[in-house]
């Protein structure tokens, strides 16, 4: 595929925001109501008649052969209805199908199809069996009365352990995956990404000025507050009902469609409101193991997650260890880039690999560089997406060491992003070129702001440090396939119909571009978002896509819908379409505007004559990916005595393209930045040596409260993007992008200490002001040991080639998009 | 386990409700009642998302055995709107942005409407503080923190026109 060209397309609706009545307004949440009075229906506010409740058995262990399991002493309680292990997952599948599904497909190194463990559990909490029963405590009961055997491996929760050819494998068939093919023996490093342009070793010797560092981010979760839930029926036709709490109704229909092998028809998926995903519930997690539950005990089952399961077996986002080197010239021009990413995966492949990269280094121009990305697998959760993935943890290395810089340098760190910032035609890692970006406006709107521009303050607290830090961050954009129709009412309202699923907020974004292209007022306009039998289709909510695909859409279909009723009007003034105008709801001939028509009078008149009633429809497959860049600058507190750190303050700029409602693009960004606040101060993921998860409870694994929510002004760039309504980009992944990595540099300004890994309240923080009143200069570490590894490589050359060498997937700035549909894999 | 009765007040309604003891006044809510607005995150109370008023107090009620609710009077969200009418704290978070995914939203509503009796005009460090054991993960607390200052300004209005 050729990248030459930027791919233009038209801008739609043009972004010229003096004429806009409704968009850029903050009105109100359109599902408000709902949520404030406790009417929605979340994933486990459903039931059912006769209703049954599941429940898993977590395996104690992190790697251990299943020697033996016995469910007759479960099956036989009273209350029991049905008890299923990952040995009779071929049968149910066969029966439901009625076709022969062979055991050897449930033998792949695949979280999708390994629902149940398969013969060996690979990770502590993995589900071994599950049950359903008239009650969850008949159920928890039966969970008591099942005998497994195990026969314990040695673990692996290290990914540079798991690297060493000597490390214990994870999974017996995975073998490395590179560019030029896949290796003949297996390894932990699933997948070996490689990326180069020019002569990096040239470039750093040529440098004025060097830096290198090993950054390291711990596993941190999502953190959504409603557990995974679901509730699955099998009617006597055939037909599976289940109703669930995800990201894409449509992907959970095409996902269990695959791993039942029936046909989409016999699956209907309703999405209940989600109270919140970031990108875990993207993917399946339930669904499966609930509808083959319903099927054998022949009663709906509902199951929830307990936080404990939440944390210790859904999808967690990545640690990583991070390898950098950065050659730059005196007045701070970055000549050349080397990296090594190594990405713990967790138990199955998936995740890691090139994102990060494009995030951390995407937004700089560096002429030659060598970054390299492994996938590793280890006895941990398999990872998943959680907002802008892996974008915070790449931002973390790559900004870390560009601070490192500008101090060795003696310069401005906001000047020296300025000097090395992408702009449009440039390309990122991947070589793909930026179409039009709002980089460097965001990082002179921090220049410029006063908080930057002012002296630094004391500290508020006696005998703490204050400190300055600032990073900038880059989402690529996500895209995907969205539709949605438009009916009009015969009181000249209109009603949304769509099958995406609304996680924040989009529901009124929808309604007021809707609003805005019919000219009617907001209060007119309704969204709804039925089932898969009902909804048009629609790709996953995820990646920062709706607003920017599913907003198409809508735009298309409010237009569709206007010019239908443009037509109605016509029949009804008996006179040509293109003679009758439209305003503000009201239609009339050119001729004579004395003559008025509502939209109400005509939607009315045409239910029951002419053409007919009038239903816009919109679609859109695949626009231009519209990049959202973010500088943030942030002020922390540091106790010098015990390392604590407080985030007292944050200025977040931010490209939106177009605010649509500007409440809710900040609440995205501040949302954002806390999540961030929390991977960089107190989330993380600790494990014992036998691979046990030691902190599977919120109170243990601690996220941001209130009283750590430091106030966070939003600055709100609007530099439209070049396809799709208005200019608008998506908001809500890359706010978290910086924040880690923006916390990490104010620590330094606070009290010079550099810490190098998250998360870093408290002894980090000790270690590091250590290390510098001992001299140790972390900028000068040696960061490429990484030992005799075994890829199993094909033999991918390692030598710099002057044409870059691409990922996999050339159209993306940041490969691993959480869009995807969530198909098992 | 032998089940047993307990008599609770909810939302201004007399219950009488059958149960096995070991079970909490969240289930009694969600499942005996089928008042599904009140939320359970973590069942350990850590999270906030199934807060309820107890006799006027907020608690966790994923912490609350059913058999402590005996005699005693459960406010939950259903319970805030009156005459089909939203408290004044319901049409702040609406207004202000004070919520997202809305998950949170019931536990953190409860927890506001007891600070907003306790203390009319709280400071902005009081209201993080009231809120703190109530996690939200979408909004990153700042809009919800404003949402309750603007309902202690129109409850102080309220009460002033009321008492004139």
């Amino acid at each position: 595929m050729t990248t030459t060209e930027l791919p233009r397309t038209v801008t739609e609706a043009p972004a010229d925001t003096a004429t806009h009545v409704v968009i850029g307004q903050r009105v109100a949440k359109i599902e408000g109501v709902d949520k404030v009075t406790g009417k929605a229906l979340y994933g486990a506010d459903t039931s059912r008649p006769g209703m049954l409740w599941g429940k898993m058995l977590p395996s104690p262990h992190a790697h251990a052969m299943i020697t033996s399991i016995d469910v007759s002493s479960a099956r036989a309680l009273p209350g029991v209805f049905a008890v299923i292990t990952g040995a009779d997952l071929p049968t149910i599948v066969a029966r439901i199908s009625d076709t022969d599904a062979a055991p050897e497909e449930f033998d792949t190194p695949s979280r999708g199809k390994q629902i149940l463990a398969w013969k060996k559990v690979v990770f502590f909490g993995q589900p071994v069996a599950a049950v359903a029963a008239v009650t969850q405590a008949i159920a928890e009961e039966a969970l008591t009365l099942i005998k497994v055997e195990y026969s314990p491996l040695p673990v692996v929760i290290d990914p540079e352990a798991a690297m060493r050819p000597d490390a214990p494998l994870v999974q017996n068939a995975v073998y490395t995956e590179t560019f030029s093919g896949k290796a003949t023996t297996p390894s932990n490093i699933a997948k070996l990404t490689e990326l180069s342009r020019g002569n990096v070793d040239e470039a750093i010797s040529n440098s004025d000025v060097t830096v290198s560092g090993t950054f390291r981010t711990a596993m941190v979760h999502q953190g959504y507050i409603e557990p995974q839930a679901c509730l699955a029926e099998y009617s006597a036709d055939g037909r599976f009902t289940i109703w669930t709490s995800t990201q894409g109704q449509f992907g959970v229909r095409g996902g269990l469609s695959g791993f039942l092998k029936i046909p989409p028809r016999r699956i209907r998926v309703t999405a209940s409101e989600i109270g919140g995903g970031f990108g875990a519930k993207g993917a399946m997690t339930l669904e499966p193991i609930c509808t083959l539950l319903a099927y054998s005990a022949g009663r709906p089952v509902k199951m929830q997650l307990t936080r404990s399961e939440v944390l210790r077996a859904t999808r967690p986002a990545p640690d990583a260890v991070m390898h950098v080197t950065l050659g730059a010239r005196k007045d701070g021009t970055l000549l050349g880039a080397r990296a090594a990413f190594i990405w713990d995966v967790g138990a199955y492949p998936g995740g890691g690999s090139v994102g990060g990269i494009n995030c951390g280094f995407g937004p700089y121009i560096v002429p030659a560089y060598s970054y390299d990305g492994y996938d590793v697998l280890t006895n941990r959760p398999s990872t998943g997406a959680y907002r802008a993935p892996n974008g915070p943890q790449g931002a973390f290395a790559v900004e870390s060491a560009l601070d490192m810089l500008a101090s060795k340098l003696g310069m401005s760190p906001v000047a020296l992003r300025l000097k090395n910032a992408v702009r449009e035609g440039d390309r990122n890692p991947s070589d793909v070129p930026y179409p039009r970006i709002g980089f460097r406006e965001t990082l002179e709107a921090i220049e410029k702001h006063p908080v930057w521009a002012s002296p630094k303050a004391a500290s508020s607290r006696p005998g703490w440090l204050r400190g300055r830090g600032v990073a900038c961050g880059l989402w690529g954009g996500g895209v995907g396939t969205s539709m949605a129709h438009v009916n009009i009412g015969e009181d000249g309202s209109a009603v949304i119909v769509t099958g995406a699923v609304d996680l924040a907020g989009t529901r009124t974004t929808m309604a007021q571009i809707a609003a805005e292209e019919l000219q009617i007022p907001f209060e007119r306009v309704n969204i709804v978002q039925p089932d898969t039998d009902t909804a048009p289709f629609n790709n996953p909510t995820g990646g920062s896509r709706i607003t920017y695909s599913l907003g198409t859409a809508v735009y298309r279909a409010s237009i569709d819908a206007r010019t239908k009723l443009k037509q109605r009007a016509s029949q009804q003034f008996r006179c040509p379409a293109d003679e009758v105008d439209y305003r503000d709801g009201e239609f009339w001939v050119r001729s004579d505007p004395s003559v008025r028509l509502t939209i109400g009078q005509v939607a009315r008149s045409a239910a029951g004559s002419g053409d007919g009633p009038v239903v816009g429809t919109g679609e859109v497959t695949h626009l231009l990916r519209a990049p959202a860049f973010a500088t943030q600058l942030v002020e922390v507190e540091v106790d010098p005595e015990t390392g604590a750190v407080q985030v007292v303050n944050v200025v977040a700029a931010q490209d939106v393209g177009r605010a649509i409602n500007p409440t809710a693009c900040e609440g995205q960004i501040q949302g954002g930045v806390v999540q961030g606040i929390g991977w960089a101060l107190t989330e993380g993921y600790v494990y014992d040596e036998q691979g046990r998860l030691r902190n599977p409870g919120l109170l243990d694994y601690r996220m941001p409260t209130a009283l750590d929510a430091p106030n966070i002004e939003c600055v709100l760039v609007e530099v439209p993007a070049i396809d799709g309504p208005y200019g608008v980009r998506g908001v809500g992944e890359v706010p978290i992008v910086p924040t880690p990595a923006a916390v990490a540099n104010a620590v330094f300004d606070a009290c010079a200490g550099r810490v190098t890994s998250l998360p870093l309240s408290g002894e980090p923080v000790i270690l590091a002001i250590n290390d510098t009143k001992s001299g140790v200069d972390r900028s000068q570490m040696v960061a490429f040991n990484l030992g005799p590894i075994s890829t199993g490589s094909t033999g991918a050359s390692e030598t710099a080639v002057d044409e870059p060498k691409l990922a996999t997937e050339v159209e993306d700035y940041c490969a691993e998009d959480d869009v995807a549909e969530p198909e098992l894999e | 386990m032998a089940k047993m009765i307990v008599n609770v007040e909810v939302n201004g309604e007399r219950q009488e409700l059958l149960t096995e003891p070991y079970r909490t006044l969240l289930d009694l809510l969600r499942d005996n009642l089928s008042l599904t607005g009140t939320k359970e995150g973590c069942g350990t109370g850590d999270c906030g998302a199934c807060t309820v008023l107890l006799d006027g107090r907020p608690v966790n009620s994923c912490l609350v055995l059913a058999p402590e609710a005996e005699g005693r009077h459960v406010t939950t969200v259903e319970g805030l709107a009156e005459d089909n009418r939203l408290h004044p704290i319901q049409t702040a978070f609406i207004e202000e942005g004070g919520l997202q995914c809305g998950i949170c939203t019931p536990g953190m509503l409860m927890s506001a409407v007891a600070l907003l009796r306790s203390n009319a005009e709280p400071s902005e460090q009081a209201i993080r503080y009231a809120i703190s054991g109530n996690l939200c993960r979408c909004t990153g607390y700042d809009k919800i923190v404003r949402a309750i200052e603007v309902a202690s300004k129109t409850m102080q209005a309220d009460a002033a026109i009321a008492s004139h």
